[in-house]
């Protein structure tokens, strides 16, 4: 086990120790008594297994925040005529993104040195074994696979608020809710972090007190993630990355962002600001302050 | 051996290092982030690769985009818009440089001041500020901004809603 992976099976235990127990059992029954989701995930091996939940878990949420005419949208019940997030790439560069974060080195140091071998030993809830992911975009030191946490975080609250989505069309749960179910599982998302963060504590205890402290950390990164997913994926939507060619520094094409925007129609660059000189405030050349 | 190593080349690190300097240390300036040399040439116009947090040119990170971004920690969830880099957060504000409102100084009477956040309050008054304020105005140089559109719609709205300008 290097950094890297202890980082992804600590991110991967600590998705799961967000949620109540119970959650973890998934329910059967009329709409569960087929394949459990998260358990159709575990049987599927590697990376793919990941990519494929990731993605559809992002498309999902890409849906969710820029609908268009995908699958994704026609399963929520909300589409428009044209395309949305899903066709931007919004999944993908969300989960590049949410791959990026940086914890504070201190603290990886601090897992790392006084709890890396313990924890290889944790056990991780069965389902969620095979759903850490063998590699990323980035392979930087130190850096916290954040997506894999967040499509455990989304799909496990989606099961917890909605039983009947473990089976169903789509790998994953969130999927195959609708629109409004998806704004639900988005109010307990931001909600986790209240019961997540610890107290403050007057522990001396150099062992509780690297706790808290990792503790609050994680509570500050889901609180950070639940609402920067939904931003991100505005943002991806309707900047410039799939028409970016970054080597050359051009757009291959007009965004289809710049489309659904109707941003400066018919140009393909932005000007180099406008021919708008209007003068001085009511003539002020100098401010006595 | 340095007389004086300044940490960071952002809105302020520069100002002390030649300040100091000037006045006949040895200095050594530090910065992480990017230089910003070559903006003509190394800069666009485009939303995602100027302004994306994570990886756009106006981030907190190192100078090679494809590494990760600096996480910044705050008390309560939320962002700053932060640039490192030689310039600093300086980069983001396009050469607007407005005085300090001299409500958040010591000693300060105005009819508004119950509007300020007077637990933190400057421990100087702002007529001890202004000679420096002076001097950098002086030494950028600062003047008056001219209007475009957006200038004059806001500078409408100000006079619309009776706000001082």
């Amino acid at each position: 086990m290097n950094r890297r992976r202890l980082l992804q099976a600590f991110g991967a235990m600590c998705a799961a120790a967000a949620i109540p127990r119970e959650s973890w059992a998934l329910p059967t029954g009329a709409d569960g008594a087929g394949a459990p989701a998260l358990v159709t995930l575990a049987q599927i091996d590697g990376e793919a297994c990941f990519d494929l939940a990731t993605f559809e878990t992002f498309s999902a949420v890409a849906a969710f925040v820029v609908p268009g005419d995908d699958p994704f949208s026609v399963q929520q019940g909300v589409t428009t005529p044209e395309p949305g997030g899903v066709e931007a790439g919004a999944p993908q560069f969300l989960s590049l993104a949410l791959n990026q974060v940086l914890m504070d080195p201190t603290l990886i140091d601090l897992i790392w040195d006084r709890y890396g071998p313990d924890l290889e030993a944790l056990p991780i809830p069965e389902g969620l074994t095979a759903c850490a992911p063998t590699g990323s975009a980035i392979e930087q030191e130190g850096t916290v696979p954040l997506a894999p946490v967040v499509m455990l975080l989304i799909n496990l609250l989606a099961v917890q608020a909605f039983p009947g989505s473990v089976a169903g069309p789509f790998t994953v749960p969130f999927a195959r809710l609708s629109w409004a179910e998806k704004a639900e599982v988005w109010r307990r998302f931001e909600a986790l972090p209240d019961g997540f963060r610890p107290p403050d504590a007057p522990f001396e205890l150099p062992i509780v007190s690297d706790v808290i402290s990792l503790l609050d950390s994680l509570a500050g990164i889901i609180d950070y993630a639940s609402g920067a997913v939904l931003e991100l994926c505005g943002l991806f939507t309707y900047a410039e990355l799939l028409a970016f060619d970054r080597e050359a520094r051009i757009l291959t094409h007009r965004p289809l962002g710049w489309e659904l925007s109707n941003y400066l129609p018919g140009l393909l660059w932005p000007p180099d600001g406008w021919d708008e000189f209007l003068g001085y405030y009511q003539g002020r050349r100098s401010v006595d302050a | 051996m340095r007389d004086v190593i300044v940490i960071g080349a952002g809105g302020g690190g520069p100002v002390v290092a030649k300040e100091l300097a000037a006045r006949g240390l040895d200095v050594l300036l530090l910065e992480g982030g990017a230089r910003h040399a070559d903006p003509e040439r190394e800069w666009t116009d485009l939303e995602d690769d100027a302004n994306n947090p994570l990886w756009g040119y106006l981030r907190v990170g190192p100078q090679e985009r494809t590494k990760p971004w600096w996480l910044r920690d705050t008390a309560q969830n939320s962002f700053v818009f932060q640039i490192a880099g030689v310039g600093g957060t300086t980069l983001h504000y396009f050469g607007n440089c407005p005085r300090p409102s001299a409500g958040g100084f010591s000693g300060y009477e105005g009819p508004d001041r119950s509007a300020y956040d007077t637990a933190h309050l400057f421990p100087f008054t702002y007529e001890e500020f202004r000679p420096y304020l002076e001097w950098v105005e002086a030494t950028l140089p600062v003047q008056t901004a001219p209007m475009g559109t957006k200038e004059s719609i806001f500078f409408r709205g100000c006079e619309r809603v009776g706000l001082p300008v």
